[in-house]
């Protein structure tokens, strides 16, 4: 599955998306960061930085990156190939939970199972981080041989450009009360939501693990409701955070455009 | 009598010599035998009392009382915190002053610590990794006063080390057999020790009583991998302290001021050779720092790893995360102890110099800096801004070996920034990105505000103690008085001040966004999942797996989902579905492990989902831009 997965992101999501040049800027092909990545992943056979990227980064931007920057598949799947050392110990401790009713053991290897894909995750992570700053610092040349794209550098000047544009339209001493009011509370708001939901999770939301009964916190006013009262707040509060957003974004963008037009017109 | 001629006088002196080497041998031996005897106690006193096989029980019983002793205990610690910085803690001339503040500040949180186990079961654990490295360091300080730093370091290094073998080596004798953390164990000690709520029976997602008895059962491994890092850390520490003696200081000191072009370039030769030798000594602390980043690395990773595994276990997460950090404070404890408090007391500071003087600062002070070593002594020994420092009896005895203790903090910083992975870190720890100006108003608003409201506070304490008369506070300067804040709060205000707000404010809104998803996100994921393992588990196995593999695949492709749940279910879905129809016990369960492991890995080839998107690569790949183009 993870394999298909990989070639499905990819292929299918991957390369699409790399097709729009919005999406190669914003993902920063250009950058070193990302220079560094394609590098370690255009190394054919299988290193172990490549496996430490490939198996160690997070599932779905590792594999639509690879995407965007065109990567090789069938060399992505070699790289991909250790990722049982992950799939096995985590789909044997989902195995074995079911079993803790019989026997104690099983509890006790369920646990250690969990720990042995923790561990894994947790070394592939560390090394992955290591071996791009490692690259970063040891093989700049090699980065710099890397032409930029020249419609992401454009982009890139476009975009700042814009923000330099954004930043003027939007200074403090410039923006009037109401705006102040969208952007401010909005972001107050929206900040204290996500305050709710990191700090008093539990009071907001029901835990919930996969193992549990989903039939135990589908409901409103049951013990275990997947959410609670101050969930509702914090879920509220979440959404007038979008809706101030959504419209400081369109006062911004409205403003942006007439002082545009103004300086066109002059 | 006769008198005792040269002969006999040598060899009576020889003998005293040789009486006060010995003398002086079996003190330090005595010394790091009383260190070793309070760290192994303490550590063994800690395995005992948190032990469900001895006094656990009775520690548990004994720690539920109300939280409110706790709460109290917490704002007391609140209060004498900020009682300090409104009125000037370090500005204090008493130094009993000083210790006494910081002790009562250790009491209020050691109760804290102690009465909040009920509701925070890691906290009574965490007194540990916390409490051992600052006793570490207060042995090396009072009992092990007369070593040199870095072989006091290196006994302390080497007690967490034994410490640590023998947690791990106790780990059967205290958790095997009848205290195995099994199930009908823990509901009958949980019955015993008068937890009400034992409903747990599946899983790690526990109460806190199951939790609290997990610690315990797992504490063992825990505080022995802690006692490794803490080794690791002294002996990089240790490492990286050097002995320079003064003078050789004064020997460049002397040959820079001479007028000769020939003396003048042998102070050179002489500064040169100081350098060639810091550079040696750079290469063992570089070997250290990697050690000490990788250390730190780790339990950061570990952290993540931590959160990654909520859905499976949300308690053990929490109470691994508590854990770690806590390491973390620890670790930083003590590298600020050694590298502030021993950098501050061995150098004369007053001078502003860096340690070791660098050539043009020898140059430009001449004899008068090893005359101030020398006034100073042994200055590991020596408190600092000039206070007095008692009776040392050791304080001779390392004057005599004419070396002076050098943290090494400036080798082991700039050893550290040459990790791929420090400087990674610092780079993002720039402020001059509207991404880690985002993430500081979304970490850091509360406190900032907070911290703001404390140093207005601090600024009118100390305006009053200018007009009272007040020792204790900061005399304000002339061109401080007009500031509402302190000087230091006023620079921290306007360098904020000129951020681009809005850009950072709407950061701040996607940043909030992305806790959401990452956080609510994963909790739907899991219902989502256990949805679809209710109704997938009375079908038949072929046909539940097409449809969980059709749904892990596109779970995959969305982008909170993390690949752990997807395996996760795999286990739990597909073994029962498919533990009967390969065979039954005993060898189906292991068969239907394999094959939910291995559909989780890849997937038979006639499934259909392999040619759902046979991607012509022409069509979707991006129209050969120069990135790609360039290879």
């Amino acid at each position: 599955m993870k394999l298909m997965a990989q070639i499905l992101q990819q292929k299918g999501i991957g390369e699409r998306l790399g097709s729009l040049v919005y999406v190669r800027t914003t993902v920063g092909v250009n950058s070193r960061l990302i220079k560094a990545i394609r590098l370690i992943l255009e190394r054919k056979g299988l290193s172990l930085a490549k496996v430490c990227v490939l198996c160690g980064g997070p599932d779905w931007p590792t594999a639509v990156l690879t995407g965007i920057l065109g990567c090789e598949v069938s060399q992505m799947l070699l790289g991909l190939s250790p990722i049982f050392m992950l799939t096995v110990p985590t789909s044997m401790a989902g195995a074995f939970q079911l079993r803790v009713a019989e026997d104690d053991s099983w509890a006790a290897a369920a646990s250690m199972m969990l720990l042995l894909a923790s561990c894994v995750q947790m070394v592939l992570g560390l090394l992955m981080l290591y071996f791009i700053e490692e690259v970063k610092t040891h093989q700049g040349e090699q980065l710099d041989a890397f032409e930029d794209d020249a419609e992401v550098a454009a982009q890139d000047a476009k975009a700042e450009a814009e923000q330099k544009a954004f930043e003027t339209a939007t200074a403090l001493a410039e923006m009037p009360t109401g705006a102040k009011a969208l952007l401010f509370g909005g972001t107050g708001v929206m900040a204290c939501s996500a305050y709710m939901l990191m700090l008093i999770t539990s009071e907001c939301f029901e835990d919930f693990a996969l193992t549990d009964d989903i039939d135990d916190v589908l409901c409103l006013d049951c013990p275990r409701a997947a959410i609670k009262p101050l969930g509702f707040v914090a879920l509220g509060m979440l959404g007038a955070g979008i809706l101030c957003l959504v419209g400081f974004n369109g006062w911004a963008a409205r403003k942006v455009a007439s002082r545009a037009a103004g300086a066109a017109l002059l | 009598m006769t008198e005792p001629d040269i002969g006999e006088r040598m060899d009576l002196s020889s003998d005293k010599e040789t009486s006060r080497s010995m003398k002086r041998v079996a003190r330090m031996v005595g010394e790091v035998v009383v260190t070793t005897a309070i760290m192994q106690g303490v550590a063994f006193v800690y395995s005992l009392l948190f032990s469900t096989r001895f006094f656990g029980g009775d520690v548990m019983r004994a720690l539920r009382m109300p939280s409110y002793v706790a709460q109290m205990s917490l704002a007391a610690a609140a209060a004498v915190v900020v009682a300090s910085y409104l009125l000037d803690f370090s500005y204090w001339p008493s130094v009993q002053a000083q210790r006494g503040a910081i002790g009562l500040l250790k009491l209020c949180f050691v109760v804290y610590a102690v009465t909040a186990g009920s509701s925070e079961p890691s906290l009574p654990i965490g007194l540990f990794i916390l409490g051992m490295p600052l006793l570490g360091l207060a042995l090396a300080k009072h009992v092990l006063r007369c070593f040199p730093t870095a072989h006091a370091l290196l006994t302390l290094a080497v007690n967490f080390f034994v410490t640590s073998l023998t947690l791990l080596g106790s780990y059967p004798f205290f958790y095997m057999g009848d205290t195995f953390f099994s199930i009908d164990n823990q509901r009958l000690w949980l019955t015993d020790v008068g937890c009400t709520d034992v409903g747990f029976v599946k899983s790690l997602a526990a109460s806190t009583c199951t939790e609290a008895a997990f610690l315990m059962w797992i504490s063992p491994a825990v505080l022995s991998v802690v006692c490794l890092v803490y080794a690791v850390v002294l002996v990089l520490l240790s490492l990286s302290i050097k002995n320079i003696s003064p003078w050789a200081i004064a020997r460049v000191a002397v040959a820079i001021r001479k007028e000769s072009a020939v003396d003048r370039l042998h102070g050179t030769i002489m500064g040169a050779l100081t350098q060639a030798r810091q550079k040696e000594s750079q290469k063992t602390v570089l070997v250290a720092a990697k050690a000490l980043t990788a250390a730190m690395m780790f339990v950061m990773v570990a952290v993540y790893v931590a959160a990654a595994l909520a859905p499976a276990g949300t308690k053990l997460s929490h109470a691994v995360i508590s854990l770690c950090f806590m390491a973390l404070l620890a670790i930083g404890l003590v590298l600020v102890s050694m590298f502030g408090a021993a950098t501050w007391s061995k150098w004369p500071s007053w001078r502003g110099h860096s340690w070791p003087p660098r050539t043009r600062q020898t140059a430009s002070e001449g004899l008068g800096l090893p005359f101030a070593l020398v006034g100073r002594g042994p200055a590991s020994q020596t408190p600092p801004r000039g206070r007095d420092p008692g009776t040392r009896p050791c304080q001779t005895h390392r004057f005599r070996g004419v070396s002076f203790d050098h943290s090494g903090a400036e080798e082991l910083s700039g050893a550290a920034m040459q990790q791929p992975l420090v400087r990674l870190t610092f780079s993002y720890m720039r402020t001059d990105n509207c991404v880690t100006q985002a993430v500081c108003v979304f970490v850091g608003t509360p406190l900032f505000v907070l911290y703001l409201a404390l140093a207005a506070a601090n600024q009118a304490v100390r305006r009053l103690g200018k007009a009272n008369g007040w020792s204790f506070t900061k005399t304000l300067a002339p061109s401080d008085e007009g500031l509402a804040l302190t000087r230091f709060a006023s620079g921290h205000l306007a360098h904020v001040q000129g951020w681009p707000w809005a850009s950072v404010l709407i950061m701040v809104n996607y940043l909030a966004l992305a806790a959401w998803v990452l956080l609510y996100g994963s909790t739907l994921t899991y219902m989502g999942m256990a949805m679809l393992i209710s109704w997938l588990k009375t079908m038949h196995w072929l046909v539940a797996s097409l449809m969980f593999f059709a749904v892990g695949i596109v779970m995959f492709l969305l982008p909170p989902v993390p690949g752990l749940a997807v395996y996760l279910t795999a286990g739990i879905l597909l073994t029962p579905v498919c533990e009967g129809p390969f065979g039954g016990e005993p060898y189906g369960f292991w068969i239907a492990c394999l094959y939910a492991a291995f559909l989780a890995y890849a997937s038979p080839r006639p499934l259909p989902f392999q040619v759902v998107m046979p991607l012509p690569v022409g069509a979707y790949a991006p129209p050969t831009p120069p990135l790609i183009a360039g290879t």
